[in-house]
């Protein structure tokens, strides 16, 4: 598709199904650039949380929300969760992603200086658990990978929760937030 | 909203059916990719340093003027800033982000090389991050951040300085940058 200079009408001028033609070329061509969910190619979609996620004295992964995004068939994307938490030196936390069922591929790990990783500081596949020896302190956490997806579209989705139940408030922040990319 | 694809035949009534869907959605759907402003939805603002900043004997905080940025009234922006730093272990370091005026809110953590002494991220619009340094040899360190606009544009600038004023060159080398995304 190539794009062609829009005429400039004058009055009186018969518009035929050509020019109609043209018109809608043109907006093809313009239309590569935008797939159908409003996504741009090559741009970053992002989310964040605008309210604060609290686990308290639980092991069970809960959905961080505002930190998910969808992916249709066969794409592939990258991705990368930043996440302001705390949580109590007793319950540390952990993070994992849910995916669309059978992806071909995924890949993700985390960048933290503090707290420590202490169980798997990647994984291969959705809902493993990426464990954190948390200090009680607030914590900032990069979770970044890159899913080659399978035939079945679906969602991306962080969760989060103690590793060890304990009667405390452990939080994912407002304002934590992701950015994925497109990229085929 | 979807996009549709229509050929024009030669002779054919425009319908207000067929224009609103020609004319008026398959517009639309491109201007989701797209702020009303213009700027395209994701894609990336960068800027990066062309000079050191120095700090010597000095635990007073400096602008880091090249990455300054501008969030624009009820705007939504992730930015990134990937410093490149030399940093002497007796000094220490610390950054601040500070926001003129003050933002809806702001929150940034950092991930140095080394490890952050207590908080690695906030949500105050007016304090720092510290960190212990090893001072052997140059030094990354990835400050991550999300600004949500007030009622008015605001100028944000990111600082640096020893923590503990120390008779060495503390710096921001030449090539740190910044990558700015803006959100829906």
């Amino acid at each position: 598709m190539v794009w062609t200079a829009p005429a400039t009408r004058t009055p009186g001028e018969f518009v035929d199904d050509a020019d109609h033609n043209l018109y809608r070329d043109n907006l093809l061509f313009l239309k590569a650039l935008v797939f159908d969910d409003g996504t741009v190619a090559g741009a970053t979609k992002s989310g964040r949380t605008s309210s604060n996620t609290t686990v308290n004295n639980s092991t069970t992964f809960v959905n961080v929300s505002g930190l998910s995004f969808t992916v249709g068939a066969s794409e592939t994307w990258t991705f990368q969760f930043h996440v302001y938490m705390i949580s109590n030196v007793a319950a540390d936390a952990k993070l994992t992603l849910t995916l669309p069922t059978t992806p071909t591929a995924v890949r993700y790990g985390v960048a933290s200086n503090d707290p420590g990783v202490t169980t798997n500081k990647a994984a291969t596949a959705g809902g493993t658990a990426i464990v954190f020896s948390t200090q009680g302190n607030d914590e900032f956490v990069v979770l970044a990978g890159i899913l080659r997806n399978g035939a079945s579209s679906g969602t991306v989705q962080l969760q989060f929760a103690q590793n060890t139940a304990h009667v405390s408030n452990s939080i994912v922040y407002l304002d934590s937030y992701f950015e994925a990319q497109r990229i085929s | 909203m979807s996009w549709v694809v229509k050929t024009w035949q030669n002779g054919e009534t425009i319908t207000a059916n067929f224009a609103n869907q020609q004319f008026r959605d398959n517009l639309n759907v491109i201007k989701t990719g797209v702020f009303d402003d213009g700027k395209v939805v994701g894609a990336s603002a960068f800027a990066r340093t062309t000079t050191d900043l120095v700090k010597n004997n000095s635990a007073a905080l400096s602008d880091i003027p090249e990455l300054t940025f501008t969030c624009g009234a009820n705007e939504t922006w992730a930015v990134q800033y990937h410093l490149l730093m030399t940093l002497p272990a007796a000094a220490d370091a610390k950054i601040g982000i500070v926001p003129s005026p003050v933002l809806a809110s702001l929150a940034y953590g950092v991930i140095p090389y080394d490890k952050t002494s207590t908080a690695r991220f906030t949500a105050s619009q007016n304090t720092s991050l510290a960190w212990n340094t090893i001072g052997s040899f140059d030094e990354p360190a990835l400050v991550s951040a999300l600004f949500r606009g007030g009622l008015f544009a605001s100028t944000i600038v990111i600082r640096f300085a020893q923590l503990t004023a120390t008779v060495a060159d503390s710096k921001v080398l030449v090539g740190s940058f910044r990558i700015a995304k803006r959100l829906l």
